[in-house]
């Protein structure tokens, strides 16, 4: 379902205090398959490529070198035109991917159906579910800033899955949360992952999703161990 | 209703709240674009006005032979004749002194006047219709009934009309650069709005983008509102032209009675006000059109 092929994601030159230049490689030869159904763990200290990592496969990053594939999709080789239609297939949910404070739950979550241009109907009836599914039925009206920050990473959630995506990317899903929050979060993953959602969740803490995990990879420097 | 049709939907009520969400600002701005639009709109309505005026006012050519006052009736006659038989006359026709005496007579004010004069004061006069509008014929047919016997004057009567057609036409041509340059104007204020509104929703493009919106979703609702901001001020332009008619429809009325002209003035017609909403609205989409992409693809 996801496939890393000897990816390497170098950035552009940064120009020392010394005055050296030196190229940064975030990650170097990387390779692995998650398949469909899997519930994978990237894990790593801070800086071991994790979040570039996870930006490579929505295409938010362009692998240098190497080949990133999504189902029978080669991403680095995606056009600028088909890109957003690439993403429509994934349930993102990044750490640059807020909330929007001036729409409510309901707005927030219904976004990426409008965007893929479903009918009202149709599109109510999904938002509904996906609330309920991650717990906060009743909430449509409320505004981001109403919720407690488990409510609002639920929320998220509740927008990355409401489009039936085949592959739900999370970064860092329960930063922040309280430890009964995050096992909460960690048990609404496995239930994905048991209705078919191949998942891959980067995280530092790797304690709530320990038992329902079914694959770890971890980055150090960039490296694959 | 297909989804292109839905995210048009969409946009246009995206647009239509993001007007109301600042509703002041987006006053100011919309009564500041119908202002820069009202001023070529009125200009265009009063030239459009006087040009009809003119159109009803004949502007055919039309020499008047006028006849020394103690001339008598034969050379009148002569005159009339002789220019029967001049190439490039269409019509001849002698008006006497009686005639005119008679006429004016029935003018009000004018037949007191007449009445105190000893004597008929107008002289016999000869109307001539070239049947050519050429100018140098016309001078020409001119300069040689000028040498007739016992001629006092000779006058080109439409000289007047031809006179105020150009005067006209450097008039509706300073109409077109004002206009040309207040729809620059209102494509720089549409573009400032939308790239501030760009600044302020940066947060919404960058998820609207994660989330799989092409760059046509990402601006459609920008350009409805450059779109709607343009077609309401274009409305304020068309409310400003209105009231100035109506204001000056009286007195305007009035000034033309003395000249003894039925002349009303009227608004803008059907196909100008469809013009001026038209290109008030393509205009601010043309602002928005204009945002950088860049502001866009965060």
């Amino acid at each position: 379902m996801i496939v890393f092929d000897k990816v390497c994601k170098k950035f552009p030159e940064q120009h020392l205090r010394s005055g050296h230049a030196r190229a940064a490689f975030a990650l170097e030869n990387v390779s692995f398959e998650i398949k469909r159904g899997e519930l994978a763990l990237l894990t790593g200290h801070s800086g071991a490529g994790k979040s570039t990592l996870m930006r490579l496969i929505p295409a938010l990053e362009r692998a240098t070198t190497g080949q990133v594939r999504v189902g029978d999709q080669d991403v680095s080789k995606l056009s600028r035109r088909e890109l957003p239609y690439f993403r429509r297939k994934l349930g993102l949910m990044l750490q640059d991917q807020t909330l929007l404070d001036d729409r409510n739950a309901f707005d927030n979550v219904v976004l990426p159906l409008v965007i893929a241009g479903l009918r009202h109907k149709e599109a109510s009836q999904r938002v509904h579910a996906a609330l309920e599914r991650v717990g906060l039925a009743g909430c449509e009206r409320a505004f981001p800033a109403e919720l407690s920050g488990g409510e609002q990473q639920r929320l998220q959630i509740a927008r990355a899955i409401v489009s039936r995506p085949a592959v739900l990317i999370a970064d860092e899903p329960t930063a922040h949360l309280e430890a009964s929050l995050a096992a909460e979060i960690a048990k609404l993953f496995d239930g994905f992952r048991h209705a078919g959602t191949t998942i891959i969740v980067s995280t530092h803490d790797t304690s709530p999703f320990d038992r329902y995990a079914t694959r770890k990879l971890h980055l150090d420097h960039g490296h694959l161990q | 209703m297909n989804s292109w049709l839905r995210h048009h939907r969409d946009a246009v009520r995206h647009a239509l709240q993001r007007l109301f969400d600042s509703p002041l600002a987006a006053l100011l701005t919309i009564v500041a674009i119908g202002i820069a639009l009202a001023l070529p709109t009125t200009a265009h309505m009063l030239l459009s006005n006087v040009q009809q005026l003119s159109r009803n006012v004949s502007a055919a050519p039309q020499i008047t032979v006028f006849m020394h006052a103690n001339a008598p009736r034969e050379a009148g006659v002569a005159v009339q004749r002789h220019a029967q038989q001049m190439a490039g006359v269409k019509e001849a026709k002698l008006v006497t002194r009686e005639t005119t005496s008679s006429r004016l007579s029935q003018a009000e004010g004018l037949a007191e006047v007449l009445q105190v004069l000893p004597d008929n004061p107008f002289p016999d006069m000869v109307v001539i219709t070239p049947s050519s509008f050429d100018e140098r014929e016309i001078l020409a047919l001119r300069q040689e009934l000028q040498h007739q016997a016992d001629v006092e004057q000779v006058q080109l009567d439409a000289e007047w009309t031809r006179r105020l057609g150009a005067l006209l036409r450097l008039a509706k041509q300073a109409v077109l650069v004002i206009g040309l340059l207040l729809g620059v104007a209102l494509i720089a204020v549409t573009f400032n709005t939308i790239r501030l509104q760009t600044l302020t929703r940066q947060d919404e493009i960058a998820v609207s983008r994660l989330l799989g919106a092409t760059d046509d979703y990402i601006r459609r609702p920008f350009l409805w509102f450059g779109s709607l901001q343009g077609l309401f001020g274009g409305l304020v332009a068309l409310g400003i032209a209105w009231g100035v008619a109506h204001a000056l429809s009286e007195p305007v009325g009035a000034l033309a009675g003395l000249y003894n002209l039925d002349f009303h003035l009227r608004p803008l017609d059907t196909l100008d006000t469809l013009l001026l909403l038209g290109s008030s609205a393509a205009l601010g989409w043309i602002g928005a059109r204009l945002t950088p992409e860049p502001a866009l693809r965060k």
